[in-house]
């Protein structure tokens, strides 16, 4: 049994997304509506024109509408959480019973109590959390520990991973969702749903880097040992990378957008010294520029280092010496610029590569499954949540009325 | 100029920093430093046996840990890697300099594979960046001098200007008989007269005005390579030796290449016995070699050490073009006097190159705006 359509808006900062689809019994995502618009309103994964921004998401809602030829009434929400952070907290919950003093096994309710302790992040009033992911445990002085029940000992801990946003940010984007109107299900952090479409579990057991380079913002995601350990966003894109150029080569910003996707490279070649690129003239009165390749690339190769040299900064910040087996996974627009898989290489010095969404049916093409990666993450993370909450069916419920529960 | 160094006094400003990497430019430093004790100067190998015998005050020596002590054995990765190891200290030596004068022979391991690395750094700490580079001898064979084309290529993207230093134009035929400590030692010389202008344009007045900045335009208009030669001459008749000095130096190809120059600059020093029908003499000279229409500047520096002497040196350009770097965003006032600089980060005001991030809420990371164009904080230039 597929379950209910699940329905993902990613207001990103260059696209407005909806991507509609369901999780198969045997774990394909099922693509089965869509419907993107160019954004705008939008800089830096914020919002600055709510009007237009709202007129976007009305847009792709309404043509994801259309491709489905049904009616959504509920979205996720996918946001990068204006700069989102994570924050590590630890629970710890005393098994021994004062009374007989004894050591004790660790049961269910022990590890379901340490998690809720676990929780209990403080926070800044102005963050806001997003998710709460579980690590490692540990009992006495046994690190490293998957699953604890059934094992004695005195103390039980938990690693937790919060990931936290911006709460004007992540609010302002629920209240446009909201004014649509539509019902919005929850908020979940891009860069999570990037990696949780695009990271097999055995990836994830190596150890592996997803950063996903969009419009406005750069998100990134750590597994390792199965968890997740690190996580974060920050507002620097390809949109930074588009102006860099404008400044730099004195052209407008959509002949920048245009020569960055056609001729930019992340790589500096010097071989290409006298290769000379037309900018082309626009109606708006530009009159049209050569330039050096070599310009133009010295430009984009000294954003897109910084960039991944962020990324690198701020997970060697969080979780130090975490090797990455399974190399770096670039997702996002920004992946599709020339070289970026050769500089990431160079950066993090090991294997980088293209991320694509595994297991999935019903994207337009296998080339452009990057860009969809964050929203299918979002269909399985949505659907993951569901299926523990999932109510038994009516006519489940009616058998085990009058079978009394065979079927369980 | 350099036979009697001349008496010095402190320097207080401008800034200026001599650094020499891998062997060779240890070598040039050391005897820079012998002749002039109060230069600032700064030794960096990964090779202990060279810094020791370098006997300077600072040394750095860097990638302990990956050559242990020994020379990057030719291995330009090996002298980049060294010096990205120990960066940290580079940084520190460069806080507050304001020209930083790279002396280095290419062709190695540490000079070739370390020198494009230190001239980033500087370039983000936002010094000017004067590289003289040595190239190696054509018998040093094909690879020592691809190596140093690579290098020259690297550093070009950062420096504020290179000088390449032939070595092989430095001995000639007549030189067979030549020890062979003299002939890799010439190169210093130049190295050290070079400096030694440079050092005296920055911190004596002129007569007539040439500073850092006219030689800057100069090196910014051929390309980033120019030539360099140097002369001088004591007693009566000095102006005519430094004058045939100029004109058949070794490194303009014994003069041929002033006739096809494009872009000279010279510069005299002299004493207060410095006659104006000497400065005459010597450009007269000069100018009976040169094509009509040339690119010509030339300054004059009183320096009282000089009384009865009279020293030059000019920078020769082949070519002349548009410059092949654009320069404008240095202008926008990005670190760039730093001398009275606040010891603590500060973000600048202006929304220059910020575009469509101008008036919207600035990304801050480790005290820049990252809205700014990389390639303007980083203080890359831009090839035109």
């Amino acid at each position: 049994m597929a379950l209910e359509a699940i329905a993902v808006l990613e207001i990103g900062t260059s696209t407005v997304r909806v991507i509609v689809g369901e999780l198969r019994d045997d774990g394909f995502v099922s693509v089965i509506g869509m419907g993107e618009t160019e954004s705008r309103g939008i800089r830096k994964g914020e919002i600055i024109n709510r009007d237009d921004a709202m007129g976007c998401v009305r847009k792709a809602i309404k043509a994801a509408e259309e491709n489905l030829r049904k009616e959504i009434h509920s979205v996720w929400l996918v946001t990068a959480g204006g700069q989102a952070q994570a924050k590590k907290s630890t629970g710890i919950h005393k098994l021994v019973d004062p009374a007989d003093n004894q050591l004790m096994e660790v049961a269910e309710d022990d590890v379901a109590e340490v998690v809720e302790l676990a929780r209990k992040v403080s926070l800044p009033e102005n963050r806001i959390k997003l998710h709460t992911l579980q690590q490692y445990f540990q009992v006495d002085d046994t690190m490293n520990i998957t699953s604890p029940v059934g094992m004695a000992g005195e103390e039980l801990r938990v690693d937790m991973l919060t990931i936290h946003g911006k709460r004007s940010a992540v609010d302002n984007f629920r209240k446009i969702v909201d004014d649509a109107p539509i019902a919005c299900a929850d908020a979940v952090f891009s860069g999570l749903c990037s990696a949780l479409a695009v990271v097999t579990d055995e990836q994830r057991k190596a150890g592996v880097l997803v950063i996903d380079v969009g419009g406005g913002t750069t998100d990134f995601a750590l597994y390792h040992d199965g968890f997740l350990q690190a996580a974060g966003s920050f507002a620097v894109g390809g949109d930074h990378i588009t102006n860099d150029i404008a400044v730099g080569l004195q052209i407008p910003l959509a002949a920048a957008e245009a020569v960055k996707r056609k001729d930019g490279s992340a790589l500096t070649n010097l071989m290409e010294r006298d290769h000379n690129i037309p900018v082309p003239s626009s109606t708006q009165g530009f009159g049209g520029k050569m330039v050096r390749a070599v310009t133009l690339n010295t430009i984009v190769n000294a954003r897109m280092d910084e960039i991944l040299t962020l990324v690198k900064e701020q997970v060697d910040q969080q979780c130090p010496n975490v090797p990455l087996s399974a190399g770096v996974l670039l997702t996002g627009g920004g992946s599709f610029l020339n070289g970026a898989r050769d500089l990431g290489q160079k950066v993090f010095n090991i294997p980088c590569m293209h991320g694509k969404p595994y297991d999935v049916h019903g994207l337009p093409s296998s080339k452009d499954a990057p860009l969809y990666a964050c929203a299918v993450g979002a269909i399985r993370y949505a659907a993951s949540l569901r299926v523990v909450d999932t109510k038994p069916s009516l006519g489940k419920k009616l058998a085990k009325l009058f079978w009394g529960g065979v079927n369980d | 100029m350099t036979d009697q160094p001349s008496p010095v006094t402190r320097i207080s400003s401008p800034r200026m920093l001599v650094m020499g990497v891998g062997s060779s430019g240890v070598r040039a430093v050391a005897a820079m430093s012998r002749l002039n004790p109060s230069l600032a100067a700064v030794a960096i190998d990964t090779d202990t046996k060279v810094l020791e015998d370098a006997s300077i005050e600072r040394i750095i020596h860097v990638g302990g840990s990956i050559t242990r002590g020994f020379s990057a054995g030719g291995d330009v990765e090996l002298g980049r890697q060294s010096i990205e190891k120990d960066s940290s200290s580079i940084r520190t030596q460069l806080r507050q300099v304001d020209l930083l004068v790279i002396v280095a022979g290419l062709g190695g391991g540490t000079g070739s594979g370390a020198v494009p690395v230190i001239v980033r750094i500087a370039r983000e700490a936002g010094a000017l960046v004067l590289v003289m580079a040595g190239m190696p001898f054509a018998f040093e064979g094909r690879k020592a001098a691809r190596i140093a084309d690579e290098a020259i290529k690297r550093i070009r993207t950062h420096a504020d200007a290179v000088i390449r230093i032939s070595n092989e134009r430095l001995v000639d035929r007549s030189d067979a008989d030549l020890p062979a400590e003299q002939a890799f030692a010439r190169s210093h010389q130049v190295m050290t007269d070079g400096v030694f202008s440079l050092w005296r344009m920055l911190s004596k007045n002129g007569v007539c005005g040439l500073d850092f900045s006219c030689i800057h335009t100069m090196l910014r208009n051929c390309d980033g390579f120019c030539h360099f030669a140097s002369a001088d001459g004591a007693g009566e008749n000095r102006a005519s030796v430094v004058a045939e000095g100029l004109a058949k130096h070794r490194l303009l190809n014994k003069g041929k290449l002033l006739a096809a120059s494009q872009g000279v600059v010279v510069s005299l020093t002299g004493g207060h016995d410095l006659k104006l029908s000497e400065i005459e003499e010597v450009m007269n000279r000069l100018q009976e070699n040169l094509p009509e229409d040339i690119w010509l500047n030339f300054g004059v520096v009183v320096d009282p050490a000089f009384d009865g002497r009279l020293a030059a040196i000019a920078l020769v350009a082949e070519q002349w073009k548009e410059p092949l770097v654009d320069d404008a965003n240095r202008q926008l006032g990005f670190s760039f006097n730093r001398r009275q600089g606040p010891m603590q980060g500060e973000l600048p005001l202006e929304t220059a190159g910020k575009g469509e991030f101008a008036y919207i809420d600035p990304t801050i990371h480790n005290n820049q705006d990252l809205d700014v164009p990389c390639y303007i904080r980083r203080g890359i230039k831009l090839p035109r």
